[in-house]
């Protein structure tokens, strides 16, 4: 059954700081903008909160009135060059474009080691998805570990929940931390976010660890017990919850199945008004490279402007967005993962969570690819969106190659076209 | 009851939740460890908070493998997990 169709001078995918930065830009320019978000309401994992939106992101959401919402939907396929077909609460739905902005975000890289399916492990970032989804941690004993400046926003949001936070373990060296806090003194904004985190932590009894991992986690009954490294040394700390993420990784799916090229580490190419490699496409925020809001922000207007042939708008932006790239380069080689991660998954620990694959059954496998066809990894309801990353991570292979549906679907939505049914060959 | 709480039925049974909470934590803040068995048997629970790694996955409303972590809880909803 053929659903409706709309066809809009932009259609924006993804409703965080960047994507909702592109659709009032590109609605205050007098464009038809469709959004199209996979959350219950706009502001992305950044700005998602449920009992008030923060005041950035209510400028945004203040300015959508012109602007063709779908909520809670997701892009299934792309069955026509110039149209996605978008599964919404209230049925599929074509939605043509004219030009594209991907503002698709970036997700948690987990990384398997002994115990990480516990519940009670969760992402860093996934943490504080709960938290903002109203879930209390008082009292709460939360170990927090992985990489990056998130497991200092993260840890700062769980002290001010209530939640005891014994440490945080950072992989990155000392050295590596210290150059970067220095390298910030040039940025007094993100210097004093990063001040005021270390010094609300120093008063707080969290211990920041660098050079630290978690290397095993196990259920005492009464909780978890984190077995982790810290420098030479190895030690045990128990308690209720371990939040533990390993830097963001692009949701590259839809980009790479609009046929948007990649650069090595995942991320979109770009140019510097935001077009990827496939004309009238444009990729925005952290799915072409990791750098937070203040970037987004200034990224989705600069696609924007581009779009609505506002040049002069764009090109007012183009020195804050250097000054942006290149703390993404910064971040970028402060967290580096260290290469003792990549054997802390002995041969029966699971690396495909949907399918329960353990490591030992993918070993021999030469890419994603090989790994799917022999064991089923990747093949669950997640698309291989958790373990794809993985497998890139541990044997720097292929990814899977991104077929439709991108996401488990209603199996109405994949009969409304032909060409997102399982097996089909473009 | 106070405008700011939902009730819900868990597994049957009559629940509260706080209104806005999504369905994942009104299951965790009703005391729910588990929210599905793997595949050889593991208990899951939610992983990634934003809707990626479907280990929240339960029954809303007799529709399963919804994503919990996406949807706010709503008066009257029914809610089942299989673990």
């Amino acid at each position: 059954m053929l659903e409706r169709t709309s066809t809009f001078d932009v259609v924006v995918v993804g409703a965080g700081p960047g994507g909702l930065a592109a659709a009032t830009a590109a609605t205050a320019a007098g464009r038809s903008v469709a959004l199209i978000d996979d959350a219950p309401l706009p502001g992305g994992q950044i700005w998602r909160h449920q009992r008030s939106p923060g005041k950035a992101a209510k400028r945004f959401i203040d300015q959508l009135a012109g602007v063709t919402r779908f909520q809670q939907a997701k892009v299934i396929a792309t069955p026509s060059e110039p149209t996605l077909l978008v599964e919404t609460p209230d049925g599929p739905r074509y939605v043509g474009w004219r030009s594209l902005v991907l503002a698709t975000g970036a997700r948690e890289l987990f990384l398997p080691f002994p115990g990480w399916t516990l519940p009670g492990v969760v992402g860093a970032g996934g943490i504080q998805a709960l938290i903002k989804q109203g879930l209390s941690v008082r009292g709460k004993r939360v170990v927090v570990a992985g990489t990056g400046a998130l497991l200092l926003v993260v840890a700062d949001l769980l002290r001010s929940e209530g939640a005891i936070v014994p440490a945080i373990l950072e992989q990155a060296s000392a050295h590596r931390i210290n150059r970067f806090a220095l390298s910030l003194l040039r940025t007094p904004r993100k210097l004093l976010a990063g001040a005021a985190f270390r010094a609300k932590l120093a008063t707080s009894g969290t211990r920041y660890a660098t050079n630290s991992y978690p290397t095993a986690v196990s259920d005492t009954g009464s909780g978890l017990r984190v077995e982790y490294r810290s420098g030479a040394m190895t030690a045990a700390m128990d308690c209720d919850l371990l939040a533990c993420g390993f830097n963001l990784i692009p949701n590259n799916e839809l980009p790479q199945l609009l046929g948007c090229q990649l650069a090595a580490d995942g991320f979109i190419r770009v140019d510097a008004q935001l077009r990827s490699t496939v004309p009238g496409i444009y990729a925005v925020g952290e799915v072409n490279g990791i750098g937070g809001a203040d970037k987004a922000m200034i990224e989705g207007q600069i696609a924007a402007h581009t779009i609505s042939g506002n040049t002069a708008g764009a090109a007012r932006l183009a020195a804050a967005h250097a000054a942006s790239l290149r703390f993404v380069r910064k971040l970028a080689e402060t967290f580096a993962l260290r290469p003792e991660l990549k054997s802390l998954a002995r041969p029966d620990t699971l690396v495909c969570r949907c399918e329960d694959v353990p490591l030992s059954a993918i070993a021999q496998s030469r890419s994603g690819r090989d790994a799917k066809l022999q064991t089923r990894c990747g093949m669950g309801p997640c698309q291989g969106r958790v373990c794809g990353p993985i497998l890139q991570h541990l044997f720097l292979t292929e990814p899977p190659a991104v077929r439709p549906p991108l996401f488990a679907t209603a199996i109405g939505t994949l009969a409304s076209n032909s060409k997102t049914a399982p097996g089909h060959q473009q | 009851m106070p405008d700011s709480e939902v009730t819900f039925t868990l597994n049957g049974r009559p629940a509260v939740a706080a209104a806005g909470a999504s369905v994942a934590v009104a299951a965790l803040a009703n005391g729910v460890k588990t929210f599905r068995r793997s595949v050889t048997g593991e208990p899951r629970a939610p992983l990634c908070g934003m809707g990626i790694c479907y280990e929240c996955r339960l029954t809303v409303d007799g529709r399963s493998h919804q994503k919990s972590c996406q949807i706010t809880v709503l008066p009257g909803m029914v809610v089942q997990i299989d673990a």
